[in-house]
């Protein structure tokens, strides 16, 4: 070892230190840099085992880890810095590495540094090698990863790479104890004979400008930071303590005369570009690549999935399977559950009610509403986690990536930036997170456009209702029922989105987007049943809840008298409910459906999509209409009645209906904070017209063929 | 014109969605140098990156939970692949 200095305080010692060993302070300091996640504490812990202790670096907040290691030489304390991926630093963490390797004056600056640079990464890796070059620090290269690399396909060459940094690269799989004797010998040989690495050039144009700054520099300034890194760092405008006004006022100067006529003004650029330069250099020279065939066929299948013309019809295809394969399937499971319900569940709780003596009103809230209500979405939970299962497969493929390329096209359509799409795929989920989203647009007319047409996503708490209106009117033909809903919920953003874009919101400029599409693999039984789970979960706890909710709302309301009967003892047609129901009803008799029983499913629907379901079984429960709890006979009857004879066009409007109009209170509030008021009034009053226009068109053309 | 300014050109004039992949092969670089020079540009503050979620399409109202750091905060996010939207940042 040269350098042998007196022991000094790396560590702070306070009360939150850990120590779980000791540390030599007379030892070399070596420490150990690099990108996060490129294996660097796995090194730390393989070298230093047990002997570590963590604290904050004196005078810092950041905490760094500290250990021997038992090198062949002699002692070693290792320190493992923060990861970084530049030394132009964005966190205290990161100021910290670079103030470590930079700054002469720091207490317990190490001797030379380990850089561990992923072989599997190496270009993001590489960058930040280029950077610690220029401090002119000692350093060791532990190439880590790769093994990884080596799946890849990838093969470094190590000692070019050597010879291209002018430093020590070990290749090594630290977990396996693989390089750990080859690095001992690297870093023994940069402590005792130390020397700085290569120097990566910045190019013809920053050189001449660093070597002028270079020559004033003072004397004071190149003793405490390295020179180049000094002028690199003066001329691309970082700040560095202790530097006099003239010499960074020169600085300013020669930067600015770098980037003269340059339309981005920042020599740091400059500098950036000349390092990538040599980091293409290097990877081209020290890089090779076996012919990789799953990287062919994914480029194949993604020219296929993604492709102008066929990714739209593949990306209907998919969601027509999804749709099709989880009706068919949930069919009788959702049958069994339901009769089950409707039957045995509800006449036990009939009989334990009577049998306590409940009166009819008590007995009416529990078995006609919540029993029959929440009975009604356990009926959907098969379909919903059939539905959850085939989208997580979808998602973990790496499919649903693809989706989103081929749907972020069809939102250019309407002149709404790239980024649009993203609140309007959230909102086939759920409306309201859909709205909030919006935010992330920086334009305000943006933000309102896409605000507007949020709520004409479908979310899955429609899904419920064209499930069960569709199973009931079109049988096996259900599944396409329901998709087609979805495409008409697409075909609305389009047309909506286009008609305002050239009525209120004209001249809107695009914005650009790139994808970095994720490789496909294969999903993974545990994610997809975690996910799935999770999601079904969620679901049925607010779904609950609003059930729950909106069930003992509409049996007060439907409770409460209007001109004859008392309290709990009145038909429902003349509650209070009823009526309000009947008031609304004749305005959807030219859409075919104007009954009260769907008028007041679209009354609670308006508060929240997942009552609908509930809402209808439970006012043909009460009603005495329907007989003995069987709803789908029910539902027929009604929709033969109100259509003339002309049933499922009657049903397609409804439910053409129920995708346009508002998707319920919770998105209204949304609304109201995002777009104001005005605009949320605005936006009820297009989606009750676009979808009561577009009702009775589907029920008037309709009934003319069917 | 450098890869890095090629590569920053590419996405701000992108008219139509296109990969990180095609990016790289325009501008004559490896995926791995155009993801370095992407985050080297976010770093800069004129790109953006946005992890999206696929999971969000698929969770119910119930599961929503309103914006989460002023971005879409629906679900949970899964562990499988994470589609990456890259754009120019709205504050530059």
């Amino acid at each position: 070892m040269t350098d042998v200095r007196p022991a000094k305080t790396l560590l702070a010692k306070s009360c939150c230190d850990e120590h779980t060993g000791t540390v030599d302070e007379r030892a070399p300091r070596v420490a150990l840099a690099g990108n996060p996640n490129v294996g660097k504490s796995t090194l730390f812990n393989t070298l230093t085992g047990a002997r570590q202790s963590v604290g904050n670096w004196p005078g810092k907040t950041v905490s760094v880890a500290r250990g021997t290691w038992r090198a062949s030489g002699g002692d070693v304390t290792l320190i493992d810095l923060p990861g970084t991926y530049s030394l132009l630093p964005g966190s205290p963490d990161e100021a910290l590495t670079r103030d470590v390797l930079v700054d002469h004056g720091m207490d317990g600056r190490p001797d030379a540094v380990v850089i561990a640079v992923d072989a599997a990464n190496l270009a993001r890796n590489l960058y930040l090698l280029a950077q610690v070059m220029e401090t002119g620090v000692p350093l060791v290269v532990a190439l880590t990863m790769v093994d990884v690399a080596r799946a890849r396909g990838v093969r470094v060459d190590a000692d070019r790479l050597s010879a291209l940094v002018g430093a020590p690269v070990v290749p090594m799989v630290p977990r396996r104890g693989e390089g750990l004797d080859a690095l001992d010998r690297a870093v023994a040989e940069a402590l005792a004979n130390p020397r700085p690495p290569a120097v990566p050039p910045l190019g013809d144009h920053v050189e001449p400008a660093l070597a002028a700054l270079a020559a004033e520099l003072p004397a004071a300034s190149t003793a405490r930071f390295p020179a180049r890194w000094l002028s690199i760092a003066l001329i691309t405008g970082e700040p560095v303590p202790g530097v006099p006004d003239g010499t960074a006022a020169l600085a300013r100067d020669l930067g600015a005369a770098l980037v003269d006529g340059d339309d981005l003004g920042d020599p740091e650029v400059l500098v950036a570009e000349q390092r990538y330069a040599w980091v293409h250099k290097v990877i081209a020279d020290v890089v090779t690549r076996r012919g990789d065939t799953r990287t062919t066929w994914s480029d194949r299948v993604d020219r296929v999935l993604t492709s102008r013309w066929s990714g739209a019809p593949i990306f209907l295809a998919v969601m027509w399977g999804v749709f099709v394969l989880t009706t068919k399937a949930a069919a009788p499971l959702t049958a069994a559950l339901q009769a089950l319900i409707d039957g045995p569940v509800a006449g036990a709780a009939g009989g334990a009610l009577t049998a306590i003596g409940a009166g009819a009103p008590v007995r009416g809230l529990v078995v006609d509403g919540i029993i029959a209500g929440v009975g009604q979405l356990l009926g959907f939970v098969p379909l919903m986690a059939i539905m959850f299962v085939l989208l997580a497969v979808l998602e973990d493929s790496g499919y649903l990536a693809r989706a989103a390329f081929v749907v972020d096209r069809l939102m250019r359509l309407i002149g709404l930036p790239g980024r649009a799409f993203l609140p309007l795929i959230v909102g086939f989920g759920c409306n309201v997170p859909a709205v909030a989203g919006t935010r992330i647009l920086a334009d305000r007319r943006h933000r309102l456009l896409t605000g507007l047409l949020v709520p004409f996503v479908t979310c899955s708490a429609r899904l419920t209702v064209y499930v069960l209106v569709a199973s009931v009117f079109f049988g096996d033909a259900a599944g396409t029922v329901v998709f087609a809903m979805y495409v008409l919920s697409i075909a609305l953003v389009i047309g909506i989105g286009l008609l305002l874009r050239r009525t209120l919101f004209r001249g809107m400029a695009g914005e650009p987007l790139v994808l970095d599409l994720p490789p496909y693999r294969l999903p993974t039984l545990r994610l997809i049943g975690t996910q799935t789970w999770v999601k079904l979960r969620a679901f049925l706890r607010t779904a609950g809840g609003v059930i729950v909710a909106t069930v003992t709302l509409v049996w007060l309301l439907s409770s409460i008298p209007v001109g004859q009967g008392t309290f709990g003892d009145t038909p429902v047609e003349h509650s209070v409910y009823g009526v309000a129901a009947r008031t609304a009803a004749p305005a959807f008799a030219p859409a075919g459906f104007g009954d009260w029983h769907n008028s007041a499913a679209l009354l609670t629907g308006f508060v929240a999509k997942e009552a609908v379901v509930s809402t209808t079984a439970q006012t043909y429960s009460m009603s005495e209409s329907a007989g003995d709890g069987e709803l789908a006979p029910a539902l027929r009857a009604t929709f033969d009645r109100t259509s003339g004879g002309h049933p499922l066009p009657a049903v397609l409007a409804f439910l053409v209906f129920l995708l346009a109009y508002t998707p319920c209170m919770a998105t209204v509030a949304a609304q109201w904070a995002e777009m104001g008021g005005r605009l949320t009034l605005f936006g009820i009053g297009m989606q009750l017209t676009v979808a009561w226009l577009l009702a009775v068109a589907v029920f008037q053309l309709g009934s003319l063929f069917w | 014109m450098s890869p890095l300014r090629r590569l920053l050109e590419e996405i701000t004039a992108a008219h139509e969605p296109v990969s990180l992949e095609e990016i790289a092969r325009r501008v004559g670089v490896t995926r791995d140098e155009a993801e370095s020079m992407v985050a080297y540009w976010t770093r800069k503050g004129l790109l953006t990156t946005d992890d999206l979620t696929a999971a969000c399409p698929a969770t119910g109202c119930g599961g929503c939970a309103l914006g989460r750091n002023g971005k879409p905060g629906c679900g949970p996010r899964g562990s499988g692949p994470a589609l990456l939207a890259i754009t120019r940042s709205p504050h530059r």
